[in-house]
């Protein structure tokens, strides 16, 4: 089991080599295992790093608040996966699993690209 | 044995007021000390959540380092502050991660000639960043622990 003080620092390493482009996630449409009438996921996004499949991807999910009443959640979900897809370990939920999140759908997005092509720097 | 035998009422009385005297000063410390756990513990809520927010500004900072490097400064300093607050409630695996923290914050923040090794760059920025974000999971440790009555 991975602690929270590792995944901390995993992730924050992950943040880096993300940012510097050194790993470059993929999106896709997430597999139908992971969806269902109760839980949403717009993209998953996977890398391969150090001889390692890891994907991340964020989770909405309806909390139930008695029999008929609901509101939507979400969570960010990063985890070990097998070439298949398969979960392999998911990693605690740490405060900068959402930064890591924010980065990678950043280099998706290719902001930087639009910018420095609207602005032409 | 003696002192005893021999004591008057006024040297009983003395001592008496001795022993009253420290244990007023023990009961006055001990207040204080309540004071202190209960205004942090009410407060560990809110610790994490401004916390965590600025770890995520830093990190989102972190994206352009040479552009956003006194953006990153002025969040330091912010977070420097919120851990001194932590820090005089803290105790635990919490006050050694708050002391690395700021020790990471200083070093990275300090100017002048005497300075020996220039940690202003984006690896040590990266590296005080992760030091709150452990500040900011342990803060959550504790939190569960409260909520447990630990």
């Amino acid at each position: 089991m991975v602690s929270r003080r590792e995944t901390v620092e995993i992730v924050d390493k992950l943040i880096e080599l993300t940012q510097h482009n050194n790993v470059v996630w993929e999106s896709s449409k997430p597999p139908d295992n992971l969806t269902g009438t109760d839980v949403r996921i717009d993209l998953v996004y996977a890398a391969f790093h150090l001889n390692k499949h890891i994907r991340i991807y964020q989770k909405e999910y309806k909390l139930f608040m008695g029999k008929s009443r609901h509101t939507w959640d979400s969570e960010v979900v990063f985890e070990f996966i097998d070439p298949s897809g398969h979960s392999l370990l998911q990693f605690p939920e740490t405060n900068n699993v959402v930064n890591l999140f924010n980065a990678v759908q950043y280099q998706n997005s290719k902001v930087s690209d639009f910018y420095k092509d609207l602005v032409g720097k | 044995m003696n002192f005893l035998l021999n004591a008057s009422l006024s040297d009983y009385g003395s001592v008496s007021s001795i022993a009253g005297l420290f244990i007023t000063a023990f009961t006055v410390a001990l207040i204080f000390g309540i004071k202190k756990r209960f205004l942090f513990t009410s407060s560990v809520d809110e610790h994490e959540k401004s916390l965590g927010e600025i770890a995520s500004k830093i990190s989102g900072f972190l994206q352009s380092y040479s552009k956003n490097a006194n953006d990153i400064d002025d969040a330091f300093a912010i977070a420097d502050v919120k851990l001194r607050n932590i820090q005089n409630g803290a105790n635990g695996y919490l006050l050694s991660d708050v002391k690395i923290a700021r020790s990471k914050i200083k070093s990275y923040r300090s100017t002048g000639w005497l300075k020996r090794i220039d940690h202003k760059n984006e690896e040590f920025a990266r590296e005080t960043n992760t030091a709150i974000n452990v500040v900011v999971e342990e803060l959550k440790n504790v939190r569960k622990k409260i909520l447990v009555g630990g």
